[in-house]
């Protein structure tokens, strides 16, 4: 049992105050988190920043409309007042919650061996010196080093009139090195990060000095890059951060709310080969540790993995609680929103394509000539055509079966189904992007996870200046 | 709130430090609208502080919180004082001297009264009327989602302890309409438009928004790939816009004093070519992005930061500002209203001088390296031939060295700019690759 932000009985009093003019649902969602910050340039730390969140969203659900209202205290009066707020979507006479029940045995998926409330400023700081140190040491190109932590610790209390009650404590560890090399008058700058809801463990997996040589690494080779040629030619992609694919490519278009309102080029898909056979797709929330990882959703749901593609047919979409009550399925645990401020909307949390069984270094000799993308800058997807676009930052030629020059400047773009029925092997080494993807959705940000094994996708278009 | 300020000073002075306080209120509603009905309702009334706090040799440290009781001031304030501790000595830090202090004696008209009593049905029935519109436009624009309608008033109070009081409000109207249409074949396209002003009665009718969102849902059906290949482009105003703010982040003063801007080292030199002049104009009365001072309490005052395609200033903030040994340009908060001065040529003109090459109407993805001076994104269009608008494009990328493409800049349109602070008119521009077939 956890210390929770509202009382069980003062949830009730909101419920029943949410749900005065009727409504088929309400929740009661309350945040209370710090936030840490530091940041160092030139070898010193620049500032330092800590900022609290308190605050108490209300929503009310009446058929498809949503009620919604949010406040910035925890005391009773303002509370029914906000509750009164969201109340006025519906008009009828009042709706019952039901009593509301503690979930118990919640999953514990961000255990930290080295607690972040155990780690000194001190400490903190002594990681931004070796990162920046490290990343000077790399390269006398190396011009100007910015590197910051920031972790949060987060509780909140989930109370919804279908009876859930629960309380979270989410840590979240971010590392973020930034590095700009000059070369003449050619200047090149790159960013490498990682974290997750973690506590200072991370760093045994990950060193500062391993995070600010990647970052280093990722900008001097393009001192050595060529422009990257335009047109259509074969791809691979290779492990890890390559994921963006998949979550532009096709998570968002199965996020339900686009596919219970037929916007989004999956609707009514269920059951139908969207993809190549080599496709499995799975949105898990039980990674330990991972940023996109979750106990519990912001709707009070438990969630599992759900698997969205199972070798190209698409088994189903990610729910939030309203699309589910209005599609009539069960909720994935997909619920989730940036804050209190927001509400929740069906949001990926770690999204992969599953390994197959092909040897990585088979895929890249088979391409005669072709694209090697390595890593990414970010993506977007217009949900409803499901053209997809993604900036690489880190690309090579393949020529001859060998991965060769690296080129600058590489775009790729694609049409999501188009490009998964064109995924022609997949290799055997799934890996986990590290933490540092921030999805942004109706205006949300959220942090997620993705991942990838070395895959081959036989064409698809490049931009480029060459 | 002033007495709010003046208690976190006083903390922040009781504990050796100077600094400085910002804190908001916020009062917000928005609405979501799908297929004639209201879906979402929101609302709140919100508020935040944040004590900066400086020590000796101005080490930075800084608090925010949304509990604005004042035992929790208090709490922050002395948090901030604490902090500085392990922030380093910075020579670049501090206030901006008192003499650029101040705020413009003009009336922005950025405050409308008329938020108190809105009228919020109206503004959602106005988003519903415009998807209304939109639907109507053409029987293939046959769904929608995430049209909505939203007004915001925003406070802000600043003071230092030095003695800066500063207090704005302002406000911001608007919905917007994004609609699906679907041809025979199954095929879908989006289209989007919205309006957004600082006045209420300011806002563009719904069967203007209307129309235009359903006549950019049905722009793009018939379109095809073109070949990859170097062609002289005409951004429309809306992407060139896009271009404009990529050139706002490339001079703005951060990413110059980190060396991660292409124009890092520019000032002074024709980095566009003759046709461009950009003026960041924080003054003008009503428009979204004007303000009296910016976040420091620095003096707005209008800037040319290009002419003729000379790089004049950088866009700064008291740090950069000292740090670069620029000029004050109050920039603190980035941007006001950035605005690429409109030449002559109509589009009809900017067309036949495209002659053969691709219309770009909207840019899709992030796609920009501002330390290599890159571009490279998605794109969907027009081709012309022949300055003859033959097809719609779809599914290309367009990929450019920035420095060549704003030397590229052959002709500047004559179009009204649009409610955006960052706004240009459309651009001629040689210099883009084209990925397609």
């Amino acid at each position: 049992m956890s210390e929770h932000l509202l009382s069980s009985s003062l949830c009730e009093r909101l419920l029943a105050e949410a749900l005065a003019r009727g409504g088929d649902a309400a929740d009661v969602f309350a945040e209370r988190g710090t936030t840490r910050a530091l940041s160092y340039e030139e070898g010193r730390v620049k500032s330092a920043s800590e900022s609290r969140r308190l605050g108490v969203g209300i929503r009310v659900v009446h058929g498809e409309r949503t009620g919604y209202a949010y406040c910035e205290d925890l005391d009773e009066a303002t509370l029914l007042a906000t509750a009164r707020r969201a109340a006025l979507i519906a008009d009828g006479a009042p709706s019952s919650a039901s009593r509301l029940k503690e979930l118990v045995g919640l999953p514990s998926r961000y255990r930290q061996e080295l607690p972040l409330d155990a780690a000194t400023t001190a400490e903190r700081v002594a990681h931004l010196k070796r990162a920046s140190d490290r990343a000077f040491a790399a390269d006398p190109r190396v011009q100007w080093v910015s590197c910051s932590i920031a972790d949060s610790d987060s509780l909140v209390t989930i109370a919804s009139s279908d009876g859930a009650f629960v309380t979270d404590r989410r840590p979240m560890l971010r590392f973020n090195v930034n590095v700009v090399a000059r070369s003449g008058d050619r200047r090149e700058s790159a960013t490498s990060g990682g974290g997750g809801r973690q506590g200072f463990e991370y760093f045994r997996r990950r060193s500062p000095e391993e995070l600010a040589a990647e970052a280093a690494r990722q900008a001097l080779v393009q001192f050595d890059a060529i422009d990257c040629p335009a047109g259509a030619m074969p791809v691979v992609l290779a492990p890890a951060t390559s994921g963006i694919l998949i979550h532009e490519a096709v998570g968002h278009g199965l996020e339900a709310d686009f596919n219970r309102k037929g916007v989004s080029n999956y609707s009514g898909q269920v059951g139908q080969m969207v993809a190549s056979p080599l496709v499995t797709v799975v949105d898990d929330a039980a990674i330990d540790g991972d940023r996109g990882a979750i106990n519990v959703d912001d709707e009070g749901v438990v969630p599992q993995a759900t698997t969205l593609i199972e070798n190209g047919r698409l088994m189903g979409y990610l729910n939030d609680r309203l699309s589910s009550r209005l599609m009539n399925v069960a909720p994935t645990g997909n619920g989730r929103r940036e804050s209190y401020a927001s509400v929740p909307i069906p949001r990926m949390r770690v999204t992969y394509l599953a390994a197959g069984t092909d040897e990585p270094a088979d895929i890249i000799a088979s391409v005669k000539r072709g694209l090697y993308a390595v890593n990414f800058r970010g993506g977007s997807v217009d949900i409803s055509k499901g053209d997809f676009n993604f900036n690489v930052s880190e690309a090579y030629l393949i020529e001859d079966g060998k991965v060769t020059r690296p080129v600058r400047g590489a775009t790729l773009i694609g049409n999501g189904p188009e490009v998964l029925r064109r995924v022609s092997r997949v290799g055997h080494d799934m890996r986990l992007s590290d933490g540092m993807w921030t999805c942004g959705k109706d205006g949300q940000g959220c942090p997620v996870g993705q991942g990838l094994p070395t895959t081959l996708i036989s064409e698809m278009t490049v931009g480029g200046r060459a | 709130m002033n007495e709010l300020i003046d208690l976190a000073l006083g903390t922040l002075k009781a504990r050796g430090c100077a600094g400085y306080v910002g804190a908001s209120t916020r009062d917000e509603w928005s609405a979501d609208v799908r297929l004639g009905q209201i879906e979402t309702v929101e609302s709140a009334a919100t508020r935040g502080l944040r004590v900066t706090a400086l020590g000796a040799g101005n080490r930075t440290a800084s608090c925010t919180t949304a509990d604005i009781a004042p035992a929790a001031v208090r709490a922050v304030a002395e948090r901030a004082a604490e902090l500085v501790a392990y922030a380093d000595e910075d020579p670049y830090g501090g206030l901006p001297p008192e003499a650029e202090r101040g705020v413009a004696a003009i009336d922005l008209k950025t405050d409308d009264a008329a938020f108190a009593g809105l009228d919020r049905a109206a503004l959602a029935k106005a988003a519903i009327a415009a998807e209304a519109t939109a639907m109507a436009h053409d029987p293939r624009v046959s769904n929608s989602h995430r049209s909505g309608a939203s007004a915001t008033r925003t406070r802000h109070w600043y003071g230092t302890s030095d003695g800066t009081r500063v207090e704005t409000a302002g406000t911001r109207f608007g919905y917007h309409v994004v609609v699906v249409a679907q041809d025979a074949a199954g095929e879908r396209q989006t289209g989007a438009w919205g309006t957004m002003a600082r006045s209420l009665a300011a806002l563009k009718p719904p069967a203007s928004v209307g129309g235009e969102a359903g006549r950019r849902a049905v722009q793009g059906f018939g379109w095809k790939t073109v070949p990859s290949g170097r062609a002289r482009v005409l951004l429309h105003r809306d992407v060139a816009s896009q271009l404009l703010g990529i050139i706002g982040g490339a001079i703005s003063g951060g990413a110059v004093y980190r060396g991660s801007s292409f124009l890092a080292g520019a000032l002074g030199t024709a980095v566009a070519s003759d046709v461009v002049t950009i003026v960041d104009d924080p003054l003008l009365p009503g428009e979204l992005g004007s303000r009296r001072c910016d976040g420091e309490g620095v003096r707005s005052r209008r800037l040319e930061v290009i002419g003729r395609g000379h790089l004049a200033s950088f866009l700064v903030d008291g740090y950069a500002a000292r740090r670069l040994k620029h000029p004050y340009t109050g920039h603190d908060g980035g941007a006001s209203n950035l605005r690429l001065t409109p030449g002559s040529a109509s589009w009809d003109d900017l067309v036949r001088e495209l002659g053969t090459g691709l219309i770009v109407t909207q840019f899709h993805g992030f796609g920009v390296d501002l330390a290599a001076g890159t571009i490279s994104k998605g794109a969907s269009g027009f081709w012309v031939a022949d300055g003859r608008v033959q097809h719609p494009v779809q599914e290309v990328t367009v990929a450019g060295d920035l420095r060549e493409l704003l030397q590229g800049i052959r002709a500047v349109g004559d179009d009204p700019l649009t409610e955006s602070p960052t706004a240009s008119p459309s651009l001629l521009i040689d210099g883009f690759t084209i990925g397609g077939k």
